[in-house]
């Protein structure tokens, strides 16, 4: 084993995850060996100087805290606490808005003027209700159509 | 008998808020204690404690129950200090060099120190800032390890890595750590 992989090892070790039959080997290479000893006990010197745990919160500091925290969820509004079953469609809002603004613009959107044909318009010669009834039609009739209507009625 | 964390969650789900309490008080310590390892700071860590909470309130419908909920709650915490860490390091002003420029003596005197002595301010002060030159990444792994003690496995789950990326990290952030103050001798220290 070279000493990269003895290095893994050694912090395995420090680390409590060597297992039992490797724990026992490392050790005893660590009785034998002072270079690999020192580098272990650097570690430990390091961690043990540097990260050294903060003092356990006092039971009351907890109780105070958890009324702090349930003080403000309290506070929250409802929809927020709870988990209703459609929270995760809340993205449908904005999208919901957005639908309805571009429907509302499409609505009010103004429509292309509907124009009669030029020989339509010579055909009707002026009758203002033959004109507005074939406008106000959902289609344009065919002129000879138009025409055969007009002659019809007079 | 007390119930258990999925038991809780279940009440909150179900519209007993009050239940979170309970929750709150049992993973309070673990929590803040890992908020003032990073942190260095307790009434930082308090407030950062309080967020990580609400955070995991607000998300608790998201909560599958893959991982133990301390596990869960870790990996908020995780996310959150390492977002603190990194404005932090952003807004920092002192370097390494002008850090061991001005205090190398005392950071000697810290590393020669009885490993259980009682620590001043000025100390823990030193420390703090020791880690802050820290990259955030290595500085939240090596306080996950060497601070809470979290087993490989757990820190994977918290940092939502595999295995061998812990392991990688682990190494990656010990010989930084290590080449940085290689130059002190402390006893022990080469």
């Amino acid at each position: 084993m070279n000493h990269e992989q003895l290095k893994d090892k050694l912090h395995a070790l420090h680390d409590g995850e060597a297992g039992p039959g490797e724990r026992a080997e490392l050790l005893a290479h660590l009785a034998s060996c002072s270079s690999c000893r020192s580098e272990h006990e650097r570690w430990e010197r390091l961690a043990g100087a540097f990260f050294r745990a903060a003092p356990r919160p006092a039971e009351g500091e907890t109780e105070l805290f958890a009324a702090r925290v349930m003080a403000r969820i309290r506070a929250e509004p409802r929809e927020e606490a709870t988990p209703w079953a459609w929270a995760g469609l809340r993205w449908m809002a904005p999208a919901l808005g957005f639908a309805l603004a571009a429907a509302f613009l499409l609505a009010m959107w103004p429509a292309p003027e509907r124009l009669a044909p030029d020989d339509v318009l010579l055909l009707t010669g002026g009758e203002a209700s033959a004109l507005e009834a074939w406008v106000s039609q959902p289609a344009f009739p065919a002129a000879d159509d138009m025409l055969a209507e007009i002659t019809g009625e007079l | 008998m007390s119930a258990t964390d999925d038991e809780l969650i279940s009440q909150v789900l179900s519209g007993d808020s009050e239940a979170y309490a309970d929750l709150v008080r049992r993973h309070h310590p673990a929590i803040f204690g890992l908020c003032a390892g990073l942190l260095r700071d307790r009434s930082q860590a308090e407030d950062a404690a309080q967020e990580i909470f609400l955070k995991a309130y607000r998300s608790l419908s998201k909560f599958r129950g893959a991982s133990s909920f301390a596990t869960w709650l870790y990996r908020i915490a995780s996310n959150h200090c390492l977002d603190m860490l990194r404005r932090r390091e952003r807004a920092a002003t002192e370097s390494w060099d002008a850090l061991l420029e001005a205090e190398g003596e005392r950071i000697e005197r810290l590393l020669s120190a009885p490993v259980n002595e009682e620590r001043s301010l000025e100390d823990a002060d030193l420390v703090r800032r020791v880690l802050d030159c820290l990259p955030p990444e290595y500085r939240l792994i090596l306080t996950l390890r060497e601070l809470q003690g979290l087993t490989y496995q757990e820190i994977a789950a918290a940092m939502g890595c595999s295995l061998d990326s812990v392991k990688a990290r682990l190494r990656r952030a010990r010989e930084d750590f290590e080449g940085r103050l290689r130059h002190f001798s402390g006893a022990g220290i080469v």
